[in-house]
């Protein structure tokens, strides 16, 4: 028997996955459209993530914070100031890159626990300013938001805000492969593993590491936007504690530095929230353990695992 | 002509150490140099200092007559200075092949949105920059490695590519820190040979810091010898420094104390080995 090579398992394997979302909306339920969606939206969560702590090695944990920022400013312009969301949803992403810059500024000269602890009180104090800005915010019990304007696309506007997340998600990840396959890629690598050695490489490490906070920033915003309209709900507990822990699973369990495993990590834990909702309670617990037992057998998690098993499968971090 | 490498009375303070005292040199452009000195005479923090690793307490430090003492140190490796480490600073995620083309990072960048959007601008780029990083892997002998991570080596070889990886860019300074340290007798042979390739054929002003005195004395024109981080020997032909006394004097008193000149900074110089 003639053995298929694993890199072409692995891309008909990405082509066959694609073709399924693209036609899932026709096959499924509405509600698991919806699970679907979530799921497509958290992809791109676990890439921003990955890029700054996976990619470039920074302990910085804000990503719930650049989210929520995406998603209570597209919220807000659409409805206070009756923006489209095509321009609201935009701008809410540029701002979270834009604070994405600044939270950019105390990687610069702290690391590691330093830096989580940082950036765990920004979380704190944007969760924070959600909450209290009642007059803004609707506080505590959030505000709805209205569908995009499709402009009388004949499908239903639940699907057609899944189609939206899943061109969202193809473009993020064409763009983001496409740098870490190249000289940025390879400077983010030699940040997380070598920081001392990359400005005598001629890396510039201060625009290094503006830029990927910038662009992880925008990838979260994005993210937040969509997920606030998927909802059709803005409210502060999207973007609190317990989600930066579920994304961070994901990272872990995914594996580090890898675009495979954000999607692997992104997808299993959604489907296993989802499989244990009906258990009350069961899936914090879930993902306590998975998070240790990923740390303590596969540090380098699922796309560790599979790299290993299958060297021709290791990230190119150049091309062709 | 012009110096590649002027230094103007350099001194570096680390808290009560001084590690480096008021050193005046010049490398002539094109100079194969070699510094020697005891354990913890100061020379890796030499080479730190003129790659702006480390700011120096006085002193100034020209580049081809630019001072760059006050540049921020990826500027000094843009402006063509590369270096290799005593400890060797791979990037294990990245193959061979990879961590040599971090090297072109000095010389060669594409915009991000260039990159992002793969445009046939920065396709023909990154063509371009893997076939420099074969020719190197080429140049260096270690074209069958290209595939391999960085952690998948014997420590000769990642040496081997970490030499690779600074002289991509065709830099015009090339700092090597101990490149010999741990190599077997036909493996320094190789690398003198290397070293002696990359100066005489590449055109690379090279700074040799090394403990193997043979390989000093037969590849160096010119040899400076560092004590307790002041230069005994500013600039020497290797016969005049073998039978200097005051340099026998140093090692022997090394030798001696089974340790570093002046019993200074003995843990982190033998942490720096290590
Ligand atoms: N970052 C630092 N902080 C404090 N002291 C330092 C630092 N770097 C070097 N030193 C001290 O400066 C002195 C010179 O060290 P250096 O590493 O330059 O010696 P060396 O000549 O390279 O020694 P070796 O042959 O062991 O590599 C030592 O006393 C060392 O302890
Ligand atoms: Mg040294």
């Amino acid at each position: 028997m003639i053995m298929a090579r694993p890199e072409r398992v692995l891309r008909y394997a990405a082509v066959a996955g694609v073709a399924v979302l693209a036609v899932a909306p026709w096959m499924v339920s509405l509600y698991k459209v919806h699970v679907l969606n979530i799921l497509i939206i958290n992809i791109i969560l676990a890439t921003s993530l990955n890029l700054v702590m996976g990619y470039a090695g920074q302990f910085a944990k804000a990503n719930v914070a650049f989210m929520g920022l995406g998603a209570y400013t597209m919220g807000l312009l659409v409805t206070r100031a009756d923006w489209s969301f095509w321009i609201a949803w935009p701008a809410g992403a540029l701002l979270a890159a834009a604070v994405g810059t600044l939270v950019a500024l105390p990687a610069l000269r702290l690391r590691g626990l330093y830096l989580a602890i940082i950036t765990i009180s920004f979380v704190l104090i944007v969760h924070w300013s959600f909450l209290h800005a009642r007059f803004l915010t609707g506080g505590a019990s959030g505000f709805s938001v209205p569908h995009p304007n499709y402009f009388g696309l004949p499908i239903p506007n639940i699907q057609a805000t899944y189609y939206l997340s899943l061109l969202t998600l193809l473009g993020a990840m064409w763009i983001v492969r496409n740098l870490v396959a190249s000289g940025f890629g390879r400077s983010l690598l030699c940040l997380a593993e070598q920081e001392l050695v990359a400005p005598a490489l001629g890396i510039n490490v201060f625009t290094t590491k503006i830029a990927v906070f910038a662009l992880s920033g925008l990838l979260a915003g994005l993210a937040g936007g969509l997920h606030a309209v998927t909802l059709q709900f803005i409210d502060p507990q999207n973007f609190w504690l317990l989600q930066l822990v579920v994304q961070l699973c994901m990272v872990a369990l995914g594996g580090v530095a890898s675009l495979l495993g954000s999607v692997l990590g992104a997808s299993i834990m959604i489907l296993l929230i989802e499989v244990l909702r009906a258990f009350k309670g069961l899936w914090e617990f879930a993902i306590g353990a998975i998070l240790l037992l990923t740390i303590v057998f596969f540090p380098r998690g699922i796309a560790g695992l599979v790299e290993h098993l299958f060297p021709s499968l290791r990230e190119r971090r150049h091309r062709p | 002509m012009t110096a590649a490498l002027t230094l103007e009375g350099v001194s570096i303070q680390f808290g009560g150490i001084r590690a480096l005292e008021d050193v005046s040199c010049q490398v002539p452009a094109g100079q194969l140099r070699g510094i020697i000195g005891p354990n913890g005479s100061g020379k890796t923090t030499l080479l730190n200092v003129i790659s702006r690793i480390y700011p120096v307490t006085s002193g100034a430090i020209r580049l081809f007559g630019d001072d760059i003492t006050r540049w921020p140190n990826h500027a000094v490796a843009r402006h063509g200075v590369m270096r290799t480490y005593q400890r060797v600073a791979l990037v294990n995620q990245l193959t061979v092949l990879e961590n040599v083309m971090l090297g072109l990072h000095a010389t060669r960048r594409q915009s991000l949105l260039g990159i992002a959007f793969c445009t046939p601008g920065y396709r023909r780029f990154e063509r371009e920059s893997v076939d420099r990083a074969r020719g190197t892997l080429e140049f260096v002998g270690i074209e069958h490695l290209a595939d391999r991570r960085g952690d998948e080596l014997s420590g000769g070889q990642m040496r081997l590519v970490e030499i690779a990886r600074a002289v991509v860019s065709r830099p015009r300074v090339l700092l090597l820190d101990e490149p010999a340290a741990g190599l077997s007798l036909v493996r320094i042979d190789e690398i003198a040979d290397l070293i002696r390739r990359i100066n005489a054929e590449l055109g690379v002003t090279v700074v040799l810091v090394e403990h193997v005195l043979n390989l000093v004395m037969s590849l160096c024109e010119r040899i400076s010898v560092l004590v307790s981080g002041q230069l005994l020997v500013e600039s020497g032909s290797p016969s005049e420094v073998q039978e200097d006394p005051r340099v026998r004097e140093a090692y022997l008193g090394q030798a001696r104390a089974h340790g570093p000149g002046q019993g200074q900074g003995e843990g982190e110089a033998a942490d720096a080995r290590a």
